[in-house]
């Protein structure tokens, strides 16, 4: 393939509602964060140039809104992604628990070709919060996170920019990894096409 | 053109997709146009669901991003971006068109200086027009947001009139999408209507999309974004809100409007997004939006409440405002609709404004102004008891907790004694609302008990945290500070005063259960003055005295005003003070007692507490007479109390209440009043004690209460062999037991006064046994002659009764009283000699001898069956044995190698015992107290003269 083609890679983050996932992209892409709490509307991205291992891409971050009900016309934008991002709260013990299920629903919507090889990143957000009110403990993130098949972990504030660069040249890899296997199925999947432009009604090609 | 079948169009998708990627490879972008163009068919089918048509776009979008890039990425080396533009529009079908043009013309805004790029959105935003089908110009319209974002959120040109521009160009494509978005609901048959809703839920955040942008446009915190907010966007989305006339539209817009911009926007707009909500359609849940918005202000305030003034109460003056706004202007909300907004707006007050009770009281009196102008008709207050209910309790339903997250975003309140105290003493209006409620007395009740119910945990918890550490947990303390305030609490509970509910079988609403209630509290508030008696008015006996004595006349009173009731009222109210002034008695007594105790430690007052305490025994006899007037007076006129077992139940009562009274004023050396409270007792024993049994109890009371005063008799030998009061007292006491109705009750009750004559120490007052024989008559009233009187007397009344089984009981049971006389003291003394003794237990041999024989005679009568029978029941009464109570009633008691703490476990025998039976019990009673005479011996050798 010629250099001048740029990947994009598509990251969607997921994790119940209030754990800091708007935070985190606004963080990462604009390196800005505000104290207030907005809802997140429906699925909407930011874009961000990076640069991993020499090679250039397009990371198109997928904000998500984690109550349902503003998740009106589905999770279609699922598809196509190249790694996901599972957020949860340290300081609520509910939004780690939902963790799993977040993965799962991803993995039943996503349509991805192999699930148990499809990158995903585990972040502990809101990790400034004062020691008395964390109740999630590291040791059983890390649990979860072996459990789940290696899942990088990383433990971040979006507050307070800790590890949050980290955690998204991680993902940026992971994603770029992602993104190269899919390409290398690229030709399966297109003569998987072809085959079912033929069995098709001939009338697609009398434009 | 398109295909009907979504899976081929998604395939058809993805190989125009990749075919298109391949000629990009290539180079070829004609090609891969063609392709583009190609895969944008699909998106021309109407008869896509909006949820596969989203799918379908978002594959389109993922393609047509990659198409972009190449576009970019070879401008203007490969080609140049204008003519591009100008040459897709020439694309076959309009979708496919502008989706190419919508395609080209972001990419250009790369590289072009600021006025080509707004004519290039201008030119975009026109041409989506084409566009006219909800759905398709819906995402056509999305398409435009998602691809211009990048441009428009740039903050390199950030000029005044850049942001302007921007902001006018999202607020068309909203304009315009929010259009679409309420035609869809007018489309089609009718019969469709809910599937349309359906769909524009689906599709709400598409328009949702567009103020999120916005949002993110005025980011940037700073009086220019504020400026633009207030004056180009807000207005325009208010004014958006207002025209659609579409109660979906409104609710969702108005929601989203509040959740996307920055919550201190809100703070100082808030005044123009309340008065939207007056124009809203009438079936909009104003409510929902409301607390919405309140809870979103509440963010701010938590976050700034460091900053803040607290006696700057703009937030709450404008809900003011707003709530007098709607009441005058908005005639279709209604009265359900207005507690609740009330209620939201006193628990932002709460949360806000802690300790600014007077805006409470002002919203109080405003729905009391409405509840009085309506004049509510007893249904309509009955159509929103639960609303009341919480209003008034500060609580909130969680029960109706779905999935929205604006129930799950309640205000809590700490609803805990002290803080309902506050209520209830600085806001009249609170008070005058519930006794506006009177026509549901349910309602009214079920308030005040459930905050009674709380002032009683608190202090029971208060109560608790002080014995088990010295930290005292002061969330829920109250404290009453001045008799005003107790008038004030007493007038709110005035409904549960006077409630009387004739259906005693609900045992929930009960009377006599409320009334307990009140006697509950009673204690409380008494518990509670003297707790803060040092911080309160309530410093002296004499200040509590009159709180009590104001507590006591609320009891009661009836309400005043309410003339129509008057009569019945009174009567209610007499039967409830049968419940509840006992325990105003108790805490007369309680007065009494710390009198006495600063009686003795401050000398040179020792006459005001001896006054004070008279005129407490004066406050108490009142009280008992009133109970008793009501008892007596009332009959006929109150089925109730006609209750000839309530009426027993309460009189035996009062007569119970005088005897502990003059224990006490005996006991603090108040000889005439003790002597005046016995008198009165018998008073009542003579005059309504009519049934047998209580009387034969009522006596045994007495004479247990006669037994242990001290005062009565006086102090010197002189006065206590004289003619004194115990003495008339204890005389009068042993004339009733004589002429109790039964034979077997004169004989008990007179054995029993025989006691009265031989006085006892009482360890629990520091009295010892006396050695000294001499100092001991001294000490106690002791008359051998009159025991020893009092003994055959009991006798010989035993010994008249025919029932020989009775008659044998009741000599053993007086063979008992004997011998404790004769183990307490010397021969002399109580006159009760050995060969008394032996003389009594050879007339119970002879007469146990012949009742034996007669159960002999009566066994061999019995057949074989009839024997078989026995045996059976011999083994039970292995087991059970059986022993007569003080009563005469029989009882089961477990066997004797039981220890005789399990002997309280007796039960009551029902049905008759056999004959077998009866002979028994005073036989093996008869063994036992040989058993005792025999044992006794070898500790006192006096024993041993008594034959066995």
């Amino acid at each position: 393939m010629s250099t001048r083609k740029k990947n994009i890679l598509k990251v969607i983050i997921l994790g119940d509602s209030g754990v800091g996932k708007t935070s985190l992209m606004h963080r990462y892409v604009n390196n800005k964060y505000s104290q207030q709490y907005k809802a997140t509307i429906g699925a909407d991205f930011l874009t961000k140039e990076v640069d991993v291992d020499d090679k250039v891409a397009t990371m198109q971050v997928w904000d998500t809104a984690g109550q349902e009900r503003f998740q009106s016309l589905g999770v279609a934008f699922y598809r196509g992604a190249d790694c996901c991002v599972l957020v949860y709260d340290v300081t609520n013990t509910k939004s780690f628990e939902n963790i799993k299920t977040w993965r799962d629903e991803f993995l039943v919507h996503a349509n991805v070709s192999s699930p148990e090889t499809f990158p995903f990143v585990i972040l502990g957000n809101k990790i400034d919060c004062e020691e008395n009110k964390k109740v999630v403990n590291t040791k059983s993130a890390q649990e979860l996170a072996q459990s789940l098949g290696n899942v990088p972990l990383f433990f971040t504030s979006a507050k307070d920019a800790i590890n949050v660069d980290n955690a998204f040249e991680e993902i940026a890899r992971n994603a770029l990894q992602q993104n190269q296997n899919d390409a290398d199925a690229f030709e399966d999947d297109f003569n998987d096409a072809i085959n079912i432009q033929l069995d098709g009604e001939p009338n697609s090609c009398s434009c | 053109m398109y295909t009907d079948n979504f899976d081929h169009a998604k395939s058809n998708i993805k190989q125009n997709s990749i075919l298109m990627k391949r000629q990009l490879n290539k180079y070829q972008l004609m090609e891969s146009l063609r392709f583009a163009s190609l895969m944008l068919q699909e998106l021309r089918n109407p008869n896509w669901s909006p949820k596969q048509y989203y799918e379908l776009y978002i594959l389109v979008f993922d393609s047509l991003s990659i198409l972009s890039d190449y576009l970019i990425d070879n401008h203007p080396k490969k080609h140049h971006l204008a003519d591009l533009y100008e040459l897709v529009q020439y694309s076959g079908n309009v979708l496919p068109r502008l989706y190419l043009m919508v395609t080209v013309g972001t990419c250009y805004l790369n590289f072009e200086d600021t006025l080509t790029k707004q004519e290039i959105l201008k030119d975009l935003i026109e041409m989506a027009r084409g566009v006219q089908n909800p759905i398709r110009g819906l995402f056509l319209r999305y398409f435009i947001s998602q691809r211009t974002k990048q441009y428009l959120l740039e903050k390199v040109n950030d000029t005044l009139e850049v942001t302007k521009f921007n902001c006018q160009f999202i607020l068309n494509n909203f304009i315009e999408m929010n259009k679409l978005w309420v035609r869809l609901q007018y489309q089609g048959p009718l019969r469709d209507r809910d599937q349309r809703t359906k769909e524009r839920k689906e599709l709400q955040i598409l328009v949702g999309s567009q103020l999120v942008r916005l949002s993110q446009i005025i980011e940037d915190d700073n009086d220019k974004s504020f400026e633009t907010y207030s004056k180009c966007i807000l207005p325009v989305l208010l004014e958006q809100v207002n025209q659609c006339k579409d109660t979906i539209g409104q609710e969702y817009l108005f929601d989203i409007i509040c959740r996307v911009f920055p919550d201190h926007y809100h703070f100082k707009t808030l005044k123009q997004l309340l008065n939207t909500t007056i124009y809203l359609n009438s079936d909009v849940d104003i409510n929902r939006l409301i607390i919405l918005l309140i809870n979103r202000l509440k963010d701010y305030v938590n976050r700034e409440i460091v900053n803040m003034d607290p006696s700057n109460d703009d937030i709450f003056q404008i809900f003011w405002q707003y709530i007098n706004d709607i009441q005058s202007k908005n005639n279709d909300f209604s009265l359900n609709q207005l507690v609740l907004l009330i209620q939201n707006i006193i628990h932002l007050s709460l949360t806000w404004y802690k300790d600014n009770l007077v805006h409470i009281e002002n919203l109080f009196q405003f729905l009391f102004g409405v509840f009085e102008k309506q004049t509510l008709s007893n249904d309509a207050i009955e159509s929103i008891d639960p609303l009341i209910f919480q209003l008034l309790t500060f609580t909130k339903d969680l029960e109706n907790n779905d999935n929205d997250d604006v129930n799950n975003m309640i205000i809590p309140i700490v609803s805990n004694s002290s803080f309902y105290y506050e209520i209830i003493i600085n806001c009249p209006s609170y008070t005058k609302l519930l006794l506006y409620l009177n026509t549901n007395k349910k309602l009214q009740i079920s308030i005040i008990s459930t905050i009674i119910d709380q002032f009683l945990k608190d202090d029971l918890s208060s109560t608790q945290s002080v014995k088990t550490s010295n930290t005292q947990d002061n969330s829920g303390s109250w404290v009453i500070h001045t008799r005003n305030e107790i008038e004030i609490l007493l007038t709110f509970l005035q409904p549960l005063i006077e409630y009387y509910h004739r259906d005693d079988d609900d045992s929930e609403n009960s009377s006599s259960n409320r009334q307990e209630l009140i006697s509950k509290l009673c204690h409380t508030i008494f518990n509670n003055i003297i707790k803060n008696k040092k911080v309160t008015s309530f410093k002296t006996i004499e200040d509590q005295l009159e709180a009590v004595i104001i507590i006591k006349n609320y009891l009661n009173s009836s309400s005043s005003g309410d003339n129509s009731y008057h009569g019945t009222t009174n009567q209610k109210n007499n039967s409830n003070i049968l419940i509840t002034y006992p325990s105003i008695i108790a805490i007369f007594w309680k007065l009494i007692r710390m009198s006495n105790f600063y009686k003795s430690k401050i000398i040179e007052k020792r006459d005001y507490y001896d006054n004070l305490i008279k005129q407490i025994f004066k406050y108490i006899s009142r009280c008992n007479n009133d109970l008793y007037d009501i008892v007596t007076f009332n009959e006929d006129v109150n089925d109730k109390i006609n209750n000839i077992e309530t009426n027993m139940r309460v009189v035996d009562y009062i007569f119970k209440l005088n005897v502990t009274n003059a224990n006490l004023a005996d006991q603090l050396g108040y000889t005439e009043l003790a002597y005046d409270f016995f008198s009165q007792a018998f008073t009542i024993f003579e005059e309504s004690i009519s049934d047998s049994k209580t009387q034969f109890q009522a006596l045994n009371y007495m004479t247990q209460s006669l037994q242990r005063t001290r005062s009565l008799y006086g102090e010197n030998k002189e006065e206590i062999q004289g003619d004194n009061y115990y003495n008339s007292l204890i005389v009068r006491c042993t004339l009733h037991g004589s002429k109790l109705l039964k034979k077997q009750d004169q004989c008990r009750s007179v054995y029993l006064c025989s006691h009265l004559w031989w006085a006892t120490e009482i360890n629990s007052i520091g009295e010892e046994e006396a050695i000294d024989e001499s100092k001991s008559s001294q000490l106690f009233y002791h008359n051998g002659k009159r025991l020893l009187e009092c003994l055959q007397r009991s006798l010989r009344t035993a010994d008249s009764i025919m029932d020989n089984v009775q008659c044998c009981e009741l000599m053993v049971e007086i063979l008992n009283r004997c011998l404790y006389y004769f183990a307490r003291g010397e021969e002399f003394e109580t006159m009760i000699t050995s060969s008394y003794v032996n003389g009594l237990i050879e007339l119970i041999k002879s007469n146990l001898k012949s009742l034996n024989l007669e159960e002999t005679t009566n066994n061999l009568s019995l057949d074989e069956s009839n024997n078989k029978y026995n045996d059976d029941r011999s083994g039970i009464i292995e087991n059970f044995e059986h022993v007569a109570g003080l009563d005469g009633q029989y009882w089961k008691s477990p066997s004797n190698n039981v220890s005789p703490a399990v002997i309280c476990q007796a039960q009551l025998v029902k049905g008759k015992l056999s004959i077998h039976d009866m002979i028994r019990i005073p036989t093996e009673h008869f063994k036992r107290t040989c058993n005792y005479i025999v044992k006794q011996r070898s500790v006192d050798s006096r024993f041993n003269t008594i034959i066995v």
